[in-house]
């Protein structure tokens, strides 16, 4: 790297003295051992007497002479100067070239990442069901996400991904309500720092989320398997995944709820082909299925899901369209004893439902617009006298319906089209929810939001939502009105 | 100096500065090159940005495709990501960091200079890279050249 700095210097300290040839043999000296010869500078040119120009002088004839001797010593020094700036180079990639990595041994672990940080308030009517059972009305900062991801790459055609997800969670979390609920308790991670220099130290625990952990081998382009904890292949958002890829902060409510699991654990294959300057893909998922319950299947009943799209990329326009689907039976399995001496055991399910999840999505990117849109349908079925125990306090005696459950969203954002503008992009985004729930079975989510994007690593994410429950097909045992969400989020976003 | 001379230094010296910066920059045709056991003649745009994305990772022949990149600041990279890509420098970053972040393929391998690359594409069979026509020479192949942001047949 010395030598590269000093070739450099002397490239500068050349092209510098062309500008000015007068000082090329002091930059000559300081460019040392390293710097070709330059050719050496004209002698200086004696002041001229301060002569009045004369009638009599004579002209043109050797003043024509030596200006074309001079002329032809100026092309000699260009041409050296030439041969000098292509040595310089070569000596330049020559260095480069020695401190090459070969192309084999190139970084088999690579550590990457991305975080959010920054402020929310999330505004609900103090008297709404959704104001007590979350921790809202009040401007907090926060610490989003804080992900580093290890990307392994032993040998090749094989890799291995880990991203794991530093949280303060669950600190504080509401565990149980106060009065007819019980006693109310928040999680709490405090400790004492038994390793501190300081007795007593405080110290408040946080967690440590694996978002997937998988293993890959992807020799064939067409025919790739992944095994390990991956994210369900479905749709936009799940493929996305993090704040510096998502245009949005807030997610479509589809994926907050949980439609179909987010993540699994099991099998993936998937592949892609080129037809002319389409991409067609697919990924085929078999796995324990929803574990939401235990990382362990507690069914023999397994989950099956899968993805096709069609991708066309020219650079100013990226289109994508996929379908995708997710399917499996989900239950919980509740072991009791019933007998010592010797000691036997029950096993039962709680509850028990087929589901079956459907989805189409479209992205599209024209020059600086960018749109995003996605429709998903859900149908989840019980088996007869396993069905869910709804929350006892709000809904005594009742219990989870089948039901079919519909959404539909669309996001559109553009990056201004001015030059000294185009870090801002402002974003509209509609969402269209159909779902029963406690606080009735419509939902529209309106917002808007506003990226400024500083670099390629940094973006300044906010975005305000109004979220309006209502009565599409059922009524609600309770005034929705109340339960309205007015939500405003900014964080800072850096990936790197 | 007189005022003469200085005009005739400016006036010679301005296209050695403007050659010296072409010869890293702008302007150049940039040649897009295989190595020469690869039996593929020529490569379109839909054929050369796949394999550049890491979308596509193996030819027609099967062989294991290896595309060799400059690095991001490399005035080449530059014009080679604006002609194949389709993308300028700010858009190939946040390519390749929605990439990261989904946890999709990685992208090509890095070396740091065109002589590096005409070694790597001359000795690895599945390797294709760029750098300025008149650095290629016999030990490789050229298949696309790039000109005016244009790509086009050998």
């Amino acid at each position: 790297m010395p030598k590269l700095r000093t070739v450099r210097s002397a490239g500068a300290v050349l092209l510098y003295s062309l500008m000015c040839p007068a000082l090329a043999s002091v930059a000559h000296a300081q460019a040392g051992a390293v710097a070709p010869p330059l050719p050496a500078p004209p002698p200086p040119e004696p002041s001229a007497p301060s002569v009045p120009p004369s009638v009599d002088a004579k002209p043109a004839e050797p003043a024509a002479t030596d200006q074309a001797a001079e002329l032809a010593k100026l092309r000699a020094e260009v041409e050296a100067t030439k041969q000098a700036v292509e040595e310089l180079k070569a000596a330049q990639e020559e260095a480069a070239s020695a401190n090459e990595v070969p192309v084999a041994e190139q970084e088999k672990l690579k550590i990457y990442g991305f975080a959010d940080m920054g402020f929310q308030y999330v505004q609900i009517d103090k008297r709404a069901l959704l104001a007590n059972v979350y921790d809202v009305n009040e401007p907090d900062f926060v610490l989003g996400n804080l992900n580093l991801y290890f990307d392994a790459q032993p040998v090749e055609n094989w890799r291995g991904l880990v991203e794991v997800r530093f949280t303060n969670a669950p600190q504080g979390k509401i565990t149980n309500f106060g009065g007819l609920g019980g006693k109310f308790t928040r999680a709490s991670t405090f400790t004492d720092d038994s390793t501190g220099a300081a007795l007593n130290a405080p110290l408040w625990g946080g967690s440590v989320v694996v978002e997937r952990a998988w293993l890959e081998y992807n020799r064939l382009q067409a025919l790739k398997f992944r095994v390990g904890n991956w994210f369900t292949p479905f749709g936009i958002w799940n493929e996305d995944h993090g704040s510096p890829t998502l245009i949005s902060l807030a997610w479509p409510q589809f994926m907050t709820q949980r439609w179909m699991p987010l993540r699994q654990t099991g099998l993936m294959a998937y592949g892609n082909a080129f037809a002319g300057s389409w991409e067609l893909g697919y990924a085929a998922t078999l796995s324990n299925g929803r574990q939401e319950e235990s990382t362990l299947n507690v069914d023999r009943y397994l989950g099956y899901g899968g993805r096709l799209y069609a991708r066309r990329d020219t650079g100013e326009v990226n289109t994508t369209f996929g379908v995708s689907f997710f399917t499996g039976k989900n239950r919980d399995k509740a072991v009791a004893v019933t007998g010592v001496n010797p000691i036997t055991w029950s096993t039962s399910e709680t509850f028990e439902y087929n589901e079956y999840v459907m989805g189409a999505d479209a992205s599209v990117d024209v020059g600086h617009t960018r749109v995003r849109a996605e429709g998903v349908v859900r149908r989840l079925e019980y088996t007869p006298g396993k069905r869910e125990l709804l929350n006892q306090v709000l809904q005594p005696g009742g219990r989870a319906p089948d039901k079919w459950e519909h959404t539909l969203y669309l996001l559109v954002a553009q990056q201004l089209p001015w030059k000294s503008l185009d870090m801002f992009e402002p974003y509209l985004w509609a969402e269209a929810l159909q779902s029963p729930t406690i606080v009735g079975d419509g939902v529209f989510v309106s917002s808007v939001g506003l990226n400024v994007h500083f670099n390629p690593a940094i973006t300044w994410k906010n975005q305000v939502a109004h979220i309006n429950f209502f009565d599409w097909m059922y009524d609600s045992p309770f005034d929705n009105s109340k339960e309205n969400v007015n939500q405003f989020y900014s964080r800072l976003v850096m990936a790197f | 100096m007189t005022t003469r001379r200085k005009l005739l230094t400016t006036l010679l010296n301005a296209p050695v500065l403007a050659w010296a910066k072409r010869s890293s920059a702008a302007g150049e045709v940039l040649a897009v090159i295989v190595n020469k056991s690869n039996p593929i003649g020529s490569l379109t745009q839909n054929e050369l940005r796949p394999l550049f994305q890491t979308t596509k990772k193996a030819w027609g022949s099967g062989e294991d495709a290896l595309p060799v990149n400059l690095p991001e600041d490399n005035q080449l990279r530059n014009e080679f990501d604006q002609a194949v890509l389709g993308l300028d420098p700010e858009r190939v970053a946040r390519y390749w960091t929605d990439r990261k972040v989904r946890g999709g393929a990685r992208p090509p391998v890095r070396v740091p200079t065109t002589n590096a690359v005409l070694k790597t594409v001359a000795s690895k069979p599945g390797a294709v890279g760029y750098l300025r026509l008149s650095e290629v020479n016999n030990s490789v192949k050229v298949v696309a050249k790039i000109s005016g942001g244009k790509l086009s047949a050998p």
